[in-house]
């Protein structure tokens, strides 16, 4: 039996484990999953140091805990150990690291049972991993600046985003050099995950928004379907069979497992959208030069990047804050679950 | 919704009908069991979060199925699923060496609880055909059966995703229950 104090202490480090989640998660690479960056991965696999989407969890867990040892952030209690391993990793180290080799015009793949291949790829039969990596941060920031260099070089398209770009900063007169370096920076970090999904665009200013819109993919409807399916096929079967009650328990699995998942999708949808409203109705406003001062205030702070950026960018980069979306999904695995009990 | 479930909660399983809650440590295959008795073929899941009911026939016996998702923070919630559970499944990663021991003790911690005093045990050794993988007699002794007293216990080798041992297991709970 576990005294007060024990229980208390151990209450104490869990919750400091959340925050460092927490504050691992807000990091740019961590907010998409390793794998198929789904946007808003709330699972790990402790032992590779990586952030996944649920999906993702469930292929990792068929590789077996020889490979990957899946938890979730907010639904598993978290020892030191593990908390050090994913701080080891993360998903910016990993990606070094499992996809060094990864070719370059390489596209994720996105049903099911093209993403397993690709995870067992990954970490099974390690086939783009760099085994001699030895400071890979350094040598992936180096490749990756190549290749933005290529990218701009190449075509009329990638200039032509430039371009704009510099024309909405000076629609809204300022156009100060030093707040477009951030905004660069930030986006130049995510434009290699991104543009590998957005069909090989390989403009950072496209990619946020096609990922946006993955988003309700992988997350909400493509696992859903394959569970809900088998529901729907269970339940019928069971109703077929023409038994009084127990097509009773079926249904109550389909409106379980259903009704599970949805609601997730819902708030995240309304974070989501509720996020882009906030962005939206700001750009709305006609920017006063008083406004885009106060603007460079917060753009300093160093949790808010990305809305800085946002401001700058002009509407196409209107939907890439989306932080609220962490804070309002822990509170749905306890709802729900917790509703048989009524 | 809510007077949904209780009516369900509340009623009693027609006579024919046994109900079976399947509970375990994550990952250990629960949901792959399920769907594997139910549908014959290997689903892709995800975590499950909340739980899975499936009702399945065999030798004239119709199982209520009841499989609970297993992440640490929401085990406290099997509890209230224990309420005329006659048979228990747990099913166990044999290839987890790690965490052989935090299942024992959800396990034991489990059986103490009065609802479940009369339900019969069936573990699942499951995952057997990964590497390294605990044969049934390491299960047995480092999950503690042996200490069980007044429990009608039995541990079955399966993999879930080959189908191997599932039926087996089926057929010792059927044995036992259709006995009572």
């Amino acid at each position: 039996m576990t005294t007060r104090s024990e229980r208390e202490k151990a209450q104490k480090l869990n919750e400091q484990h959340q925050a460092i989640l927490s504050k691992m998660l807000r990091e740019d690479d961590n907010k998409y999953c390793a794998d198929c960056e789904a946007k808003g991965p709330r699972w790990a696999s402790w032992n590779l140091g990586v952030f996944v989407c649920i999906r993702c969890a469930g292929i990792h867990r068929n590789l077996g805990v020889h490979i990957s040892r899946v938890k979730s952030v907010n639904l598993d209690q978290w020892t030191p150990e593990q908390i050090q391993s994913v701080q080891n990793m993360g998903n910016t180290k990993a990606r070094h690291l499992y996809e060094a080799h990864l070719p370059e015009n390489f596209r994720r793949p996105q049903t099911d049972q093209a993403v397993e291949f690709f995870i067992r790829d990954k970490y099974e039969r390690k086939k783009y991993y760099d085994k001699n990596n030895v400071n890979g941060t350094e040598r992936e920031k180096k490749k990756e600046e190549k290749k933005r260099e290529r990218d701009t070089d190449k075509g009329n398209k990638p200039a032509g985003f430039e371009k704009k770009r510099e024309d909405n900063q000076t629609d809204s007169r300022i156009s100060p050099k030093k707040s477009a370096e951030p905004a660069i920076d930030l986006l130049g970090l995510d434009a290699p995950t991104a543009s590998s999904a957005s069909s090989g665009a390989g403009t950072s200013s496209a990619a946020p928004i096609s990922d946006d819109l993955d988003i309700f993919g992988p997350m909400v409807s493509n696992p859903l379907p394959s569970n809900t399916n088998t529901n729907q096929v269970s339940s019928s079967k069971a109703a077929g069979s023409a038994q009084a009650n127990p097509a009773g328990g079926a249904v109550a699995g389909a409106t379980g497992t259903g009704s599970a998942a949805p609601a997730q999708g819902d708030l995240d949808l309304f974070s989501e959208t509720s996020g882009s409203n906030k962005a939206e109705d700001s750009a709305k406003k006609p920017l006063s030069k008083d406004s885009i001062l106060s603007l460079y205030g917060s753009g300093t702070v160093p949790q808010q990047p990305a809305q800085a950026t946002a401001m700058f960018m002009g509407p196409s980069q209107m939907q890439f804050p989306a932080q609220p979306q962490g804070t309002s999904r822990p509170s749905l695995g306890w709802e729900e679950p917790c509703r048989p009990l009524l | 919704m809510g007077n949904y479930f209780t009516m369900i909660f509340s009623r009693p399983f027609p006579k024919k009908q046994i109900k079976l809650l399947m509970v375990g440590l994550d990952a250990a295959g629960k949901t792959t069991v399920l769907f594997k008795l139910k549908l014959g073929e290997v689903v892709t899941t995800i975590p499950t979060i909340g739980f899975n009911v499936e009702t399945v026939e065999y030798k004239n016996i119709s199982f209520a199925v009841w499989d609970v998702g297993g992440q640490s923070k929401i085990r406290g919630l099997w509890k209230y699923y224990y309420q005329y559970t006659e048979g228990l499944i747990f099913v166990v990663d044999s290839s987890d060496h790690d965490r052989i021991e935090t299942a024992a003790e959800e396990l034991n911690a489990m059986l103490a609880e009065d609802e479940m005093r009369d339900a019969v045990l069936l573990v699942l050794a499951n995952k057997q055909d990964l590497p390294k993988a605990m044969p049934v007699h390491e299960l047995t002794d480092r999950l503690g059966l042996h200490a069980l007293r007044g429990r009608q216990w039995f541990v079955q080798a399966t993999c879930a995703v080959q189908g191997s041992g599932l039926y087996e297991g089926l057929d010792w709970l059927s044995d036992q229950l259709s006995r009572r």
